[in-house]
């Protein structure tokens, strides 16, 4: 059944338009039909045919379906642009849904759906209510979706003509197929609302179980990924649940079997009995493992679920290793995840075979595989304390192959064995030299040289070692730098003898004099003061036993790894993230009140939840505010109009949020952004805040204008840090000589703008009666760093010396000055500036603290200052340092408040 | 958790937008095709070669078909194993219509493919990909078009691979077992692992919705049913069946009962970890004797015994 369609797509280019145009209005049914098929085609290679809106739309009338059906896909995708012209379709789609073929029908109501146009929503309403409850259940099962579309729109139309009733209505449909995508549209509108919509009772559950029986397979996965949120009562639900769920673990599409996985280990949690648990993991064990001979890009996830899986039950595929073992043609993404499955399911027992493999993919020719196989040995050594010793033997095999990036690698994870175990497998030093002028990776050198200075005593010619990279010192990179000087003081401590005495003069002096890295510099000048004052001293700090490691690498918290595996089979599994770092859709509703406890354990809700106590916590009068009352608001808020205050201050529209209620500001008065001068009357003072844990944009509206004022919106320009409003404006109507205060909750990286980080926050505010107002407001970091910003000395230390010194940035703040230590760490401490150490040098004090800002960016800050005069030094080291302006603005705040 | 894909993409090898289409109006074809391009180029780095790619807001999935490549883009945590399961079945019934999929059949067929993806998917959520049952009411060739004026029933059937009113004169099932091994050995020679992989392929020309009923040698089948299990009973663990199959039927009683789609589908599939010599054995050694000269000795041996 070929076509020959593409012949559409060679037309001529020189009047194109108005060739297409006279064919569109030819009398011919059939040359029409060829140009709209040309015009499909103009539109698929991405040319501009919006122009001949009215001549398409206008062969929408037509008995035939195939024509039909390129005219409204012609309207989905220009309809946007021509809002207008658009409504001349109505008329037609209206028809459409009252057609006798109920093709025609669904037809209709699926493509009305999909056009965003607002004049063409209101049209939808009817032939939606009428299709909701067609005789067909192939309309009904379109409707169904098209109710999550009109959502999507205008969510308000959807609760106020009750198609969520209607929806909800459909759930107990006496076909499978309206039953499933019913779910689906109830289980999206859920998560963008903020009321319960969609609740799971022991009623429904039972229906949709009857159901799952009975759907197509796409159906099954809507259906299962819904249940997987309900919450069993008792260990007797869980079981029944299971029970039912448990045959479709036969069902050959993985999609299906990876959600009942899911629901089944989500119920797993409530089952006490320790033989329906391991039943259950019995047999969930199979299909798993035939998820492996699935397509690879299904592999792929499977594994990065499976990794997920035997996080929280190992032993379910404990004694299926040989699974994960790599086959030759495997892709590379493939193979890089079983790799590390093998790493977590690598015991005792099976070992020896584990390690035969990684052996073998260490001589494979795929440069970043043999690395991480090499590394996986190394993992496995840490991990596996009885089976270290064979480990390092194939590392040391590996080593004697000559491969250079083998040698490197190996030498790498070794550095860390012998952290694990210390004065245990130093026998092997010597082989690790051998390998020494090949090593030409920061990294490697910086592993190798660290291992000559840590064992220095037991090197006999360890001197002559390090000083064969002592004539490069200038050249080499500061990591090896850094580990160069250390080593070299550690040699001198060791062996006081006279060759290495000259080494360390050599090394001091170029790394003082010679360096600009004052990383390297300080840490030298630190040794030479040591070495010069209390050389006993010095063995004590630079000799210091070392804590032992411990292999917790690419282990999840365990709160996090609960919330990936209720998301199994999702993106938020792929990742491993939680879904909320990543899903970009706005949402237009955050605010949660008391009563909307429906049981749903779901990240957006207690996401939100958490947004709505720091909103109402502080002052109790807000925070019994009813959803009903909201509702009943007799003056609902405008539609927002997204175009003109877009279009105005020119930025994206997606942000646009409508104003209802309000809710009490607390803490000192904030800075005026807007006078009530500037204003006709309204003044607006607002300033980024943080509390438990979110960013809130705290405002206060005075309305001291004669009119009442309502309908207030905000909306942020694109901005270094992405802020934007993460709910709508809770701002009631303004009565004349009345104010208002609202905590607007805020989303980080959502309208980034490019180029350096500024603190520029240029705000766009509009009400119902007066024109936008603009004004900016400066972004200060301090509202940003997060709780978890504490580091613990160790990798404080370590960040500090794996960053490069260009990552270094420092500031005096003149007019600074702190009189009393205590309350100066506990104002930063109170902005999650964290106090690391603190150390005397010459008359000054010299703090330390770390902070994080969202993404997981560190900063590694200095201050040297002596106390009771002005005059504050900060130093800090961040992997990004362009924030340092912006940072150092807000440190000043702190310190000079 | 729920999810719905933005738009799904059809692109060439260079990763140029053929046809796509958008179910959300999130996320333009102008921003896909400059990512997913980028992505192409960069070859190697093993991070850009994963099939789930984030980008900017939107995770973009694909595989590769031929010199196609069929993606979906998705702002929201989609189910990722059911989309790009569902690429796959797109690309099977791409295949049913055009017989190849490949850039040039879906330029000549691009009508069709419009229609099958807007019926196919609706607002980023799979709905249906039977290929059979599409194409009886939708067609390559525009006349026949006018002859369906409904939605097939098994549109929305419980039943939904299998037409009403199917008539043969003959009625006739074809049964056959499609076993392959798969053996991993390492570079000693020595068998790490071995599985089977069986399929049963079922050819059907049965007339009407037929109740077909199979029986296998299992072993807690027959156990149940106080059998001798002694010899020929195998056991059936790790099994997968075609969706005609009613598993909750199987799990309660071990029956594999089903209405057949008509035509040739794979009823189940099974895998059984069981030690398998390698049915061939090949040895190859290689001698360097001077400059000029290497012996390569390949030596194949036939394991399996002879069938009588």
């Amino acid at each position: 059944m070929s076509g020959h369609d593409s012949k559409y797509f060679s037309t001529t280019k020189k009047g194109e338009i108005p060739e297409l145009k006279e064919e569109l209005n030819s009398q011919y049914k059939d040359k029409r039909k060829d140009a709209v098929k040309k015009v499909i085609a103009a539109m698929t290679v991405g040319k501009d045919v919006s122009s001949l809106f009215t001549d398409v739309v206008n062969c929408m009338q037509t008995e035939n379906l195939e024509l039909k059906k390129l005219v409204y896909l012609y309207l989905i995708n220009y309809a946007k642009s021509q809002p207008d012209l658009a409504i001349l379709a109505v008329n037609t789609f209206v028809k459409d849904s009252q057609d006798p073929n109920p093709l025609i029908r669904a037809l209709a109501v699926r493509t009305m759906g999909c056009i965003r146009v607002d004049k063409i929503t209101e049209y939808l309403c009817d032939p939606l209510q009428r299709c909701l409850k067609d005789d067909d259940p192939y309309v009904r099962k379109t409707a169904a979706i098209c109710v999550a579309k009109l959502y999507d729109i205008n969510a308000e139309l959807v609760e106020d003509r009750g198609f969520l009733e209607s929806l909800k209505d459909l759930i107990s449909d006496n076909n499978p197929m309206v039953v499933a995508n019913a779910v689906a549209a109830l289980a999206e509108i859920q998560e963008n609302s903020n009321r319960p919509v969609f609740e799971i009772t022991s009623h429904t559950l039972s229906k949709l179980l009857t159901a799952l029986n009975e759907c197509t397979e796409w159906g099954q996965v809507f259906i299962l990924d819904a249940l997987s949120k309900y919450k069993a009562a008792d260990a007797r639900e869980a079981e029944n649940i299971v029970e039912r769920v448990t045959p479709r673990l036969q069902h050959a599409n993985c999609a299906v079997v990876l959600s009942a996985v899911k629901m089944i280990l989500q119920q797993m949690e409530l089952i006490t009995s320790t033989d329906v648990v391991r039943n259950l993991c019995k047999k969930m064990a199979p299909p798993l493992v035939t998820l492996l001979s699935a397509e690879p890009e299904i592999q792929y996830v499977a594994l990065r679920n499976i990794n997920l899986i035997v996080q929280r039950r190992p032993t379910i595929l404990a004694h299926e290793i040989k699974v994960f073992f790599c086959k030759y043609n495997d892709p590379i993404y493939v193979k890089m995840e079983k790799l590390e499955i093998m790493i977590k399911l690598a015991s005792d027992r099976n070992i020896d075979q584990v390690l035969l493999e990684f052996k073998e993919y260490a001589t494979e020719v795929d440069v970043d595989f043999v690395r991480k196989a090499v590394r996986a040995i190394g993992r496995c050594a840490i991990k596996l304390e009885r089976a270290a010793e064979r480990c390092i033997s194939v590392l040391l095999e590996l080593i004697k192959i000559k491969v250079n990036y083998v040698v490197q690698e190996a030498i790498i994870v070794i550095k860390d064995i012998f952290r694990r175990y210390p004065n245990t497998y130093e026998s092997i030093i010597a082989t690790l030299c051998e390998s020494l002028d090949t090593l030409d990776e920061p990294e490697a050198k910086a592993s190798m040289i660290w291992i000559i200075g840590e064992y220095a005593e037991r090197i006999d010619n360890a001197d002559e070692l390090l000083e064969s990279f002592l004539e490069s010192f200038p050249e080499e990179p500061s990591q090896v730098q850094l580990q160069l000087l250390t080593a070299t003081v550690k040699l001198f401590l060791k062996k006081p003898t006279e060759g290495p005495q000259q080494m360390i003069q050599v090394v001091l002096n170029n790394a003082t004099v010679e360096t600009d890295n004052p990383d390297l510099r300080d840490r030298a000048y630190i040794y030479w003061r040591l070495l010069s004052t209390d050389p006993e001293a010095a063995k004590d700090v630079v000799l210091a036993e070392k804590p032992v490691i411990t292999d917790d690498s690419n282990q999840l918290d365990p709160t996090l790894l609960d919330e990936l595996l209720a998301n199994i089979a999702t993106l938020s599994s792929v990742y491993h993230k939680p879904p909320d770092t990543f899903v970009t859709r706005v949402k237009t509703t955050v605010q949660k009140t008391e009563d909307d406890d429906y049981p749903d354990g779901s990240e957006s809700a207690e996401s939100s939840a958490h947004v709505g106590d720091g909103i109402t916590s502080p002052p109790a009068s807000s925070s019994s505010v009813p959803a009903a009352a909201r509702q009943a608001d007799p003056a609902p808020a405008p539609a927002p109009v997204p175009d003109l205050l877009g279009d105005l201050i020119g930025l994206d529209n997606n942000a646009i949020v409508p104003v209802d209620q309000p809710s009490e500001p607390t803490g000192p008065p904030l800075p005026v952004l807007l006078p009530a001068s500037t204003g006709q009357g309204l003044q607006i003072s607002a300033q980024l805040i943080r509390r438990d844990g979110q960013i809130f944009y705290s405002l206060l509206l005075e309305n001291n204008s004669p009119v009442a004022l309502d309908g207030f919106m905000i909306q942020f320009n694109k901005n270094s840090f992405g802020l934007a409003a993460a709910g709508p404006l809770q701002v009631p109507q303004l009565q004349p000589g009345t104010s208002a205060g609202t905590l607007l909750p805020m989303v980080l990286f959502q309208n980034l703008s490019a180029g350096p980080p500024n603190s520029l926050l240029q705000v766009a505010v509009k009400n119902n009666q007066q024109p936008v107002w603009y004004f900016n407001d400066k972004i200060s970091l301090l509202p940003f760093f997060t709780e978890d910003g504490k580091m613990e000395r160790t990798s404080f230390l370590e960040t500090w010396r794996s960053l490069p010194d260009s990552n270094e940035v420092s500031k005096d703040f003149p007019g600074a000055v702190v009189s009393n230590v205590e309350t100066t760490l506990d104002r930063m401490a109170a902005s999650n500036l964290f106090f690391i150490a603190k150390r005397k040098h010459a008359n000054q004090d010299v703090f330390y603290f770390s902070a994080k800002i969202p993404r997981g960016v560190p900063f590694l800050i200095e201050l040297t200052l002596v106390v009771g005069v002005p005059g504050v030094k900060c130093a800090i080291k961040t992997p990004g340092p362009e924030m340092a302006p912006v940072f150092f603005e807000a440190l000043e705040t702190i310190l000079k408040s | 958790m729920a999810g719905a894909v933005s738009a799904l993409f059809l692109l060439d090898i260079k990763g140029r937008v053929l046809v796509w289409r958008d179910y959300r109006g999130d996320v333009s074809a102008v921003q896909a095709e400059r990512f997913f391009t980028k992505l192409i180029e960069k070859e190697g780095d093993p991070q850009s070669q994963d099939p789930v790619v984030y980008d900017n807001g939107v995770t973009y999935m694909f595989i590769q078909h031929s010199n196609v490549y069929l993606m979906v883009a998705a702002r929201q945590n989609c189910n990722a194993a059911s989309l790009l399961f569902f690429l796959h079945r797109v690309v099977d019934v791409f295949k049913h219509y055009f017989e190849e999929l490949e850039e040039e059949s879906l330029r000549d067929n691009f009508v069709v493919v419009y229609e099958l993806l807007d019926e196919m998917m609706d607002f980023g959520y799979p709905q249906y990909t039977e290929a059979k049952i599409l194409s009886e009411f939708i067609k390559t060739d525009a006349y026949r078009m006018e002859v369906s004026q409904r939605p097939p029933m098994a549109v929305t059937n419980a039943v939904s691979w299998r037409s009403e009113g199917i008539r043969y004169k003959k009625n006739e099932v074809f049964l056959d077992v499609v076993e392959s091994v798969n053996i991993l050995v390492n570079s000693n020679g020595q068998i790490i692992r071995s599985d089977v992989v069986g399929a049963l392929k079922m050819r059907t020309y049965l007339s009407g919705m037929p109740e077909c009923k199979l029986g296998l040698n299992d072993r807690v089948l027959l156990e149940a049913q106080g059998r001798t299990t002694k010899g020929k009973a195998i056991d059936l663990d790790d099994i997968k069946f075609h969706q005609c199959v009613r598993l909750a039927r199987f799990e309660n009683d071990r029956t594999i009962s089903f209405i057949p789609p008509d035509g040739s589908f794979d009823l189940m599939t099974y895998r059984l970890s069981t030690q398998v010599k390698p049915l061939i054995w090949v040895e190859a050694q290689v001698e360097r004797h001077s400059r000029s000269r290497v012996e390569i000795m390949v030596k194949a041996r036939s394991q399996f015994k002879e069938r009588r």
